[in-house]
């Protein structure tokens, strides 16, 4: 379900609860730690994710400041769900990494 | 009739009096028995004289007790310190029982001439005067009932049915002893029923042997009664109770058996033992009380660990105190004052941990198995245990130093105190909102801030576990004002959705609640990092 390269986005999708963000983790962050370069453009993509609970927005915390070590650039391409867009942004996470509405839009910006 | 009207009275005074010096007493202890108790704490041996002490004051090791499981459950004190006391108070108890065995009653007749007198002068309007006075007319109204019932039963034993009965009880200890027990459950105190029995030796109502037989069996009653008063508690509670009952019952299995042994006449035991210091019969039952007290006391000071390990496993801590119980501060780290200031500020970064764990249990995805009241009772209890400890370093101590860094943390401490209570308020704020459909507005609102502040609590957890700079710098963004972004929100429901009264309050109360959460979070990190960090 994820699908990776320094150019490509990391895909998340469906439901990020407790019990799917312990099965997906690993290799998450694994895809996010293959990321090394200084200067380089990360982007998750969460356009198809419909519940994101504590657990997934603090996956997302994790990677943004691992990359943000790194000097790797993070942008994040907004899900399509109200709900889940609105858990982000009172977590204030829009203030920490840039929010786009497509690939491209974060590739035009990045 | 008079006979009877006089015992009927004296009873009565004798129970005023009781009630009176406790009550007094109790009064006039409040804030300097719990300093007491809480310096006694910090060493066995002191602790056992506070004991002697509290029960030959109060006479009730009951009472001593009760007021041990208040002060443990309240996190005052801890509870393989406060046992020693509660052991020894029935020591203190003999006091009592020891002076009712004297000729007391010219002394007696003195002490309620002058109690009166400085009534009739106004002395007991005095607030400094006013318990001792009404403490010292409680003795003298005691022993003054304790005579009277002397005076009123002496002729009692010429009686023929009196007699009769007495012979049939001389005839089984067993009845005596039964007797004992029973009177004990219903008075709730061995030395008072042991007192009375003592008086009624005195007047040679009772034989000697009948009443040291009741005063053992009293004292049985005791455990019985702390046992029954008990069934109501839990955990820790019941552990400082049933050290009690302990108490009561390995006097109990130790003495009587050797004064069956002794009463057929065959080999010298107490009874031999207490004659040999006092040829008073009424004394040598008052000495058997004490000397009941003081095997069951040594006894169990001896074997106090196993017991306890006993007691333990038949009555767990209760999860609330298991988790009220400080994990890094101790009484003896006092001492030293840094040492101690250190000790508080890692009790204090643990409690963030309890703040995720309350908000899971309004969230879909809740993982903590303890209930939000629990979690929030005991980080409470916790973090006013902190409090506790800190005015006790502040008493202590004069350096300026530390002085000022006490104030610092007990600044901290407050911040704390109430971010416990904001979680808790927005949790149960959003428990008395009930069902909110998911797929509305307002639904979706509750579900993100609720996700949001599990999300900021727990990164507070780690930012001031292991105070990383990336952490605490993403704590900072995260609790920035927020007020702006909550009105907004605010008016998108509003703006959308037709919500009634109820609705409107949830609304107002959570973002306010998770506003203010955020608030305090950025005000502690601005103490732990300092003003210009938190620019």
């Amino acid at each position: 379900m994820t699908e990776t390269s320094a150019f490509k986005p990391i895909k998340l999708s469906g439901r990020l609860d407790t019990a799917k963000v312990g099965e997906i983790e690993t290799r998450f962050y694994a895809e996010v730690g293959a990321i090394k370069t200084p200067g380089a453009v990360a982007l998750i993509d969460l356009s198809e994710v419909d519940f994101l609970s504590s657990l997934g927005i603090r996956l997302l915390v994790t990677a943004g400041k691992t990359l943000k070590q790194r000097q790797v650039k993070l942008g994040v391409i907004a899900p399509a769900s109200e709900g889940v867009m609105q858990a982000l942004e009172i977590s204030g996470l829009p203030e920490l990494f840039s929010f786009f509405e497509s690939e491209e839009a974060a590739r035009a910006a990045l | 009739m008079e006979m009877f009207a006089d015992i009927f009275a004296g009873l009565g005074l004798f129970f005023v009096g009781v009630k009176l010096i406790g009550g007094n007493l109790k009064q006039l202890t409040g804030s300097w028995f719990r300093r007491l108790i809480e310096a006694a704490t910090r060493n066995t041996t002191v602790s056992a004289l506070v004991g002697i002490l509290s029960g030959a004051l109060t006479q009730s090791s009951n009472a001593i007790t009760f007021i041990s499981i208040g002060m443990v459950t309240a996190g005052l004190v801890d509870v393989g310190r406060i046992v020693p006391m509660v052991i020894w108070a029935n020591v203190g108890t003999s006091a009592l029982v020891l002076l009712s065995a004297i000729d007391v009653k010219l002394a007696v007749l003195f002490l309620l001439g002058a109690t009166g007198v400085a009534y009739y002068f106004d002395i007991d309007r005095a607030p400094r005067f006013r318990h001792v006075l009404g403490a010292v007319l409680g003795l003298g109204l005691l022993f003054f009932g304790l005579e009277l019932i002397k005076s009123g039963a002496m002729p009692l034993k010429s009686m023929d049915a009196v007699r009769e009965f007495l012979s049939f009880a001389a005839s089984s200890y067993v009845l005596a002893f039964l007797i004992g027990v029973v009177l004990t459950i219903v008075a709730q105190s061995s030395a008072t029923v042991s007192i009375i029995a003592v008086t009624m030796a005195n007047v040679g109502l009772l034989t000697i042997d009948q009443t040291i037989v009741v005063v053992i069996g009293a004292s049985l009653g005791s455990g019985i009664s702390i046992a029954l008063l008990s069934t109501n508690l839990r955990g820790i509670g019941r552990q400082i109770a049933w050290m009690q009952v302990a108490v009561k019952l390995v006097g109990v299995i130790v003495v009587l058996p050797f004064f069956a042994v002794e009463m057929p006449g065959h080999v010298p035991g107490i009874k031999a033992l207490v004659f040999a210091l006092t040829s008073d019969g009424a004394t040598a039952v008052a000495l058997v009380y004490l000397l009941l007290q003081l095997v069951s006391a040594v006894l169990t000071t001896v074997f106090r660990d196993r017991i306890m390990a006993a007691i333990m496993r038949l009555s767990p801590p209760t999860d609330e105190e298991a988790l009220s119980k400080p994990r890094y501060i101790y009484a003896e780290a006092l001492d030293e004052p840094r040492a101690a200031l250190d000790l508080v500020e890692r009790e204090q970064v643990r409690l963030f941990e309890f703040l995720p764990d309350i908000v899971d249990a309004v969230r879909v995805d809740g993982a903590s198995k303890l209930g939000p009241d629990l979690l929030a009772s005991s980080a409470g209890s916790v973090a006013r245990q902190c409090g506790d400890f800190l005015t006790n370093i502040l008493d202590n101590n004069s350096a300026r130093d530390v002085l000022i860094d006490v104030v610092e943390i007990q600044k901290r401490n407050e911040i704390l105190l109430s971010l416990i209570g904001a979680v808790s308020d927005y949790v149960k704020t959003i428990e008395a909102a009930g069902a909110v459909s998911p797929d509305s507005k307002f639904g979706r609102l509750l579900f993100a801030l609720g996700e949001s502040l599990h999300t900021i609590l727990a990164v507070a957890n780690d930012a001031f576990l292991h105070k990383d700079r990336r952490d605490l710098d993403l704590l900072r963004e995260f609790t920035s004002d927020r007020s702006t972004q909550m009105e907004r929100v605010r008016r998108q429901v509003m703006e959308v959705e037709d919500i009634g009264p109820a609705e409107h309050d949830t609304l107002y109360a959570s973002t306010t609640l998770f506003e203010r959460t955020l608030w305090l979070l950025q005000r502690y990190m601005s103490l732990v990092e300092g003003p210009k960090a938190a620019e």
